[in-house]
């Protein structure tokens, strides 16, 4: 009776009639001349009214009943359409070519209805545009695939010219950035000014906010998912750009056409070289310059398995050395990712497809000192890191044109090291070799399942289970998630979903701008996981002329045990100042609770010569921790009641682009001095004062607002195509009304009045940057 | 010499729109009175009363002791005027002296103030006992006759069940050399404050003190003082956060500190607590 219960229940869940022959049609659709895949791209039948998406590989596939001749229609925004013609009496691959199209030309569809992304069952994911990213003016011309995230409604900068992401009320901490399956840690260079990921390696991004799908965990606010280019697999091809402070080159090709390429891409910045003539003639030396590298192969063994190999490193270095008469003394602050994924593609038959990674990542940051006099020489190296080893197995399987399930495992080792420091003395004898280390295992199982109930009804479920192991003791967590579509007419849809969501690893920030100081640690008994429920509503219509998509989604979300560092506390203090005592991390940081709620509008534009998106966020973020503000609830720095983005891309002709942003931002939410007095305390026995030094009145904490920020940045392209290459000029403007944004504030001190001063870090910044292809 | 001055156009270039006066309205508040009183049980009464200045009042002020106020405790159907004492200006008294258990409440009223209201309760338990684990490094000689160590300590006491209680601890080392008078050296400790959340019953333990001792290389004793204040909960709330704030005043990337203030209408304190000292030799 079980058995026979389940078969049915199985039969149901997949609509197999046994009735009706089916024949399945799958395939790869990828970019017409690179070869590289293509994610995401919609399949319609019009006469069945059915269809599919390819998945990050470009796999598709869809079983449709046995019967006359169908069309199938690929379409991809920014690539011309195709349309296929075949006989549905058996089953078909077909690998499909798209040809990109010219300026994102409108795209006229046959078809009655193209599937968009309105249709789609999740909601709160956004597709960051690769194209705007290297169109979008930045500051000093680098561009930056995390600050273009930043224009997007529901995720806010932190700082003047910061990359760091708050995604609906969430920390830096809690956004899950992934570069083809691997975790990267610490997302930024130059303290965080501009982030690590190159936008020529870069093929596809995507943003997740909520609603998030089973296939991730570990992450409370966001996913942001990365994958890497993988290299032209009929020509050899390359990019290279020269700009005010980093210069870049990229190339990729065939190694055996048609089936294997690479791709290989560096950047470097060079002010410590321009600076170093300048420096000869001192006894010191100091500079700072980030690089990274991007490399990647693959090989196609056939259509049923292809192995990739990707790697990324990144380093940033600070030094600084002084040498006179006998004294010789460098310090040096380095920091860095290092990620590795080995994959695996397997098609086990046309409905199935699986994908198996080997994730090899770690963050590290040295800071050392060596100084010696004579014959005595001092050193002082301090570390502190994450590195994991992790595997994953996933599987697509699509046994119909209702159901596309995907499952999987993951697991990952991490080995964290939040503090070792070795300091050497050759005289006097003082030597320390100290480390605190922790080892835990996280892994996750997952099922979920996009679900067409009706031709206007979609339901994607999922259940993940979480499971984290550190040393005797280990916690498993289900986390269900469910995303509702439901298409009202044809063009706008309802759409809902919940999610639970767990996080195992936190990281102690002091300043939450992503400096390489921020410690990565992991969950304890003492410092419980974090944990989030998260529901959203939303309503998407697409309007056809123009062809707009416009959107709206409210979202609630509660996060429990989530971390700050206790009042006085910071990432300095790992001693106490009196007795000497080691200071565990555990001792510096308070857990609380935080509740965000709010709303985001996007009108977004993807096809024509002119496109880009406004995007508005309405939103309210409260911390509450019982050891902080006197256990009142307060807003976080980032609280920002109102966010504006405004974004335009301008395709004038052939040969120019014209780009343009405009930011506004509710002032962050900060503690201010409001007014000066004496502290008392009680006296002991050898203490005879009631009163002990000067104290400051804040009020609550993060009571006051700094100024509102804004800014508009603009950019101009001339592109030319010679002979061999085609040439880029660009001309930005960085903050192009010259706005004295606040940066941070500090009281200066009079005689007569204090003041409270204000520090801006960047006025107009004109850059220039040349950039060539071919 | 022009690379220099090149070097420095650069620099100049990048921190010329650094600073400027800030152009939002400045944080206002109106001037409030500043009250610390802790009843100590068995002591008479003592408060100091003070202002805070707006940190942006024009012209600068500093805090003043505040003389001429009014202030009343209620102690059961007692009510006690407070008297200022003559040449410490801010520092009222009055000679009641402070019951275990018993619940106070205070009243100030200063002209061009709002007037400032606060109670507290004293608390009524002391523990009989203590025992204390004591350990000290090599000592290391340095000449004159005198030596230098760690000395190392952590103490504990007996919790009262079914009740909540705070306590604050301060400690010291003392040692006596020939006929010379008792010296004594302050053990700090990175914590001070407990209360009995999750150990109502048990044993509440100190973290370790450190203190390092310069002594003649000889001496004839050495004991340890445990000063132990059982709290009430305003106290040591407040406490906490002075704590907090004082050993990160120096720290720039420091979260800055809120202070606890249980005073209606001002900023300060009203607590109470039990002072109890324990002692006992080392060798």
């Amino acid at each position: 009776m079980p058995k026979t219960a389940l078969t049915l229940a199985l039969l149901f869940a997949f609509g197999v009639c046994a009735s009706a022959r089916q024949i399945t049609v799958s395939g790869f659709v990828r970019e017409a001349g690179s070869q590289e895949p293509l994610l995401g791209v919609n399949i319609y039948v019009p006469e069945l009214s059915s269809g599919t998406t390819t998945n990050t590989y470009g796999f598709y596939s869809l079983t449709i009943p046995e019967g006359d001749s169908v069309s199938l229609l690929f379409s991809y925004v920014g690539y011309q359409a195709s349309k296929v013609r075949l006989l549905r009496n058996q089953d078909h691959e077909l690998i499909i070519s798209l040809a990109p199209n010219e300026a994102l030309q409108e795209v006229v569809v046959e078809a009655r209805r193209e599937p968009t992304a309105t249709e789609n069952a999740q909601m709160s994911r956004i597709e960051i545009p690769v194209y705007a990213i290297k169109t979008i003016p930045a500051l000093f011309g680098e561009k930056d695939a995390l600050k273009v995230i930043q224009l997007m409604p529901g995720v806010q900068s932190g700082s003047e010219g910061q990359s760091g992401l708050y995604v609906r009320g969430g920390g830096p901490d809690q956004n899950l950035i992934i570069l083809d399956d691997a975790v990267v840690y610490n997302a930024y260079h130059l303290f965080g000014f501009f982030s690590l990921f190159n936008g020529d390696a870069i093929r596809s991004i995507e943003l997740t906010k909520g609603g998030f799908p089973a296939r991730y965990g570990g992450r409370l606010s966001s996913v942001i998912d990365i994958n890497m280019k993988e290299g032209n697999k009929e020509s050899f091809h390359g990019e290279a750009g020269i700009g005010l402070i980093s210069s870049r080159l990229t190339l990729e090709g065939p190694i055996i056409k048609g089936k294997s390429s690479f791709l290989i891409s560096g950047r470097r910045t060079y002010a410590d070289l321009l600076m170093r003539p300048l420096m000869s003639l001192s006894d010191y030396q100091a500079g700072y310059f980030f690089y990274d590298l991007t490399a990647k192969v693959n090989y196609d063994f056939n259509t049923h398995d292809r192995i990739f190999l990707s790697a990324y490193l990144g380093r940033d270095k600070f030094y600084y050395r002084e040498k006179y008469d006998d004294y010789n003394g460098e310090a040096n602050l380095y920091w860095g990712n290092l990620t590795t994924t080995f994959r695996w593609n397997h098609l086990f038959n046309k409905k199935t497809f699986a994908n198996t990674s080997l994730i090899y990542s770690q963050y590290g940051l040295n800071i050392g000192f060596d100084e010696s006099f004579d014959n005595e020489r001092f050193e002082l190296l301090f570390n502190s890191g994450i590195r994991d080893i992790g595997v994953k197995f996933d599987v697509d399987y699509l046994p119909n044109s209702r159901h596309f399930i995907k499952t999987g495992i993951q697991s990952t080792y991490h080995r964290f090291t939040p503090n070792a420091i070795t300091i050497k003395e050759s005289q006097g004898g003082f030597n320390i070799d100290e480390k605190e280390r922790y080892e835990t295992l996280e892994s996750g199982i997952y099922v979920q399942d996009d679900i067409k109930l009706t031709s206007d009804w979609r339901v994607l479920a999922g259940l993940r289970i979480s499971h984290f192991l550190a040393g005797s003791s280990q916690i498993i967590r289900p986390e269900p998630r469910l995303s509702t579509s439901y298409m009202i007419g044809k063009r706008t849809s309802v759409k809902a979903s919940y999610a639970e969501m767990n996080q195992y690893i936190h990281l102690l920030s002091s300043t939450g701008i992503g400096l390489p100081t921020d410690l990565w640690v992991p969950a304890t008994e003492r410092i419980k996981p974090q944990r989030s429920r998260q529901v959203a509503l939303g309503v998407s219509h697409d309007l056809s002329k123009p062809q707009l998509t416009l959107s709206l989604e409210g979202y609630y979300k509660r996060s429990y045990e989530v971390i700050a560092y206790k009042e006085g506390a910071s990432f300095l203090a790992t001693d106490d100042p009196f007795s000497g005592n080691k200071v565990s991390w555990e001792d510096n940081v308070t857990s609380g609770k935080a509740e965000s709620y709010g709303m985001e509008f996007l009108l977004e534009k993807k096809l024509g010569k002119f496109t880009g998106w406004i995007g508005y966020t309405l939103s309210w973020v409260w911390m509450e921790f019982p050891e902080l503000n006197n256990g009142k609830r307060y807003h976080p720095r980032y609280d920002r009641r109102h966010d504006i983005s405004v974004v335009g891309i301008y395709k004038i002709s052939k040969d120019i682009t014209l780009s343009g942003t405009w930011v506004y931002g509710t002032g962050n939410a900060i503690s201010l001095p409001l007014g000066y007095y004496d502290a008392g305390t009680i006296p002991d026995k050898t203490g005879s004062s009631f009163y002990f030094g000067n104290a400051t009145y804040f009020g609550e904490k993060n009571s006051y607002r700094m100024a509102a920020y804004h800014r508009m940045d603009i950019s101009i392209q001339f592109h030319k195509q010679l002979k061999t290459f085609e040439r880029t000029w660009e001309i930005s403007v960085y903050n192009l009304y010259n706005q004295k944004n606040p940066f941070f504030y500090y009281v200066s001190y009079g005689t007569n009045q204090n003041k409270l001063k204000q520090v801006t870090l960047f006025p107009v910044i004109p850059s220039i940057s040349y950039s060539l292809k071919f | 010499m022009k690379k220099r001055a090149l070097f420095f156009l650069v620099t100049a270039f990048f921190l010329a729109s650094c600073e400027k006066d800030a152009n939002i309205p400045l944080p206002q508040t109106d001037p409030q009175l500043t009250v610390y009183c802790f009843l100590e049980v068995g002591k008479p009464i003592e408060l100091k009363l003070g202002n805070m200045v707006p940190a942006f009042a024009n012209p600068r002020r500093d805090p003043e002791k505040i003389s001429g106020a009014l202030i009343i405790i209620r102690y059961g159907t007692s009510e006690f005027q407070l008297t200022e004492v003559s040449g410490d200006p801010g520092m009222y008294t009055h000679p009641h002296q402070v019951e275990a258990g018993g619940h106070y409440t205070l009243y100030v009223e200063v002209s061009g103030y709002p007037s400032l209201h606060a109670d507290c309760t004293a608390p009524t338990y002391s523990p009989d006992r203590f025992s204390m684990q004591y350990k000290s490094s090599p000592q290391q000689s340095f000449g004159g006759g005198f030596s230098d160590s760690l000395r190392r300590i952590s103490f504990s006491w007996p919790d009262e069940a079914n009740a909540r209680n705070y306590y604050r601890i301060s400690a010291r080392f003392g040692y006596q050399f020939s006929s010379f008078p008792t010296t004594e050296e302050t053990i700090y400790f990175s914590e001070r404050n407990y209360d009995d959340n999750n150990a109502n019953g048990e044993e509440i333990q100190s973290v370790i003190g450190n203190s390092y001792i310069s002594t003649p290389s000889s001496f004839d004793h050495l004991y340890a003082e445990l000063e132990l204040m059982m709290l009430d909960e305003h106290a040591y709330r407040y406490m906490r956060t002075y704590d907090v704030a004082y050993f990160s005043e120096d720290n720039p990337f420091a979260e800055p500190v809120i202070r606890y203030s249980n005073i209606s209408g001002g900023i300060g304190v009203f607590g109470a607590l039990i002072r109890k000292f324990y002692s006992a030799p080392i060798y």
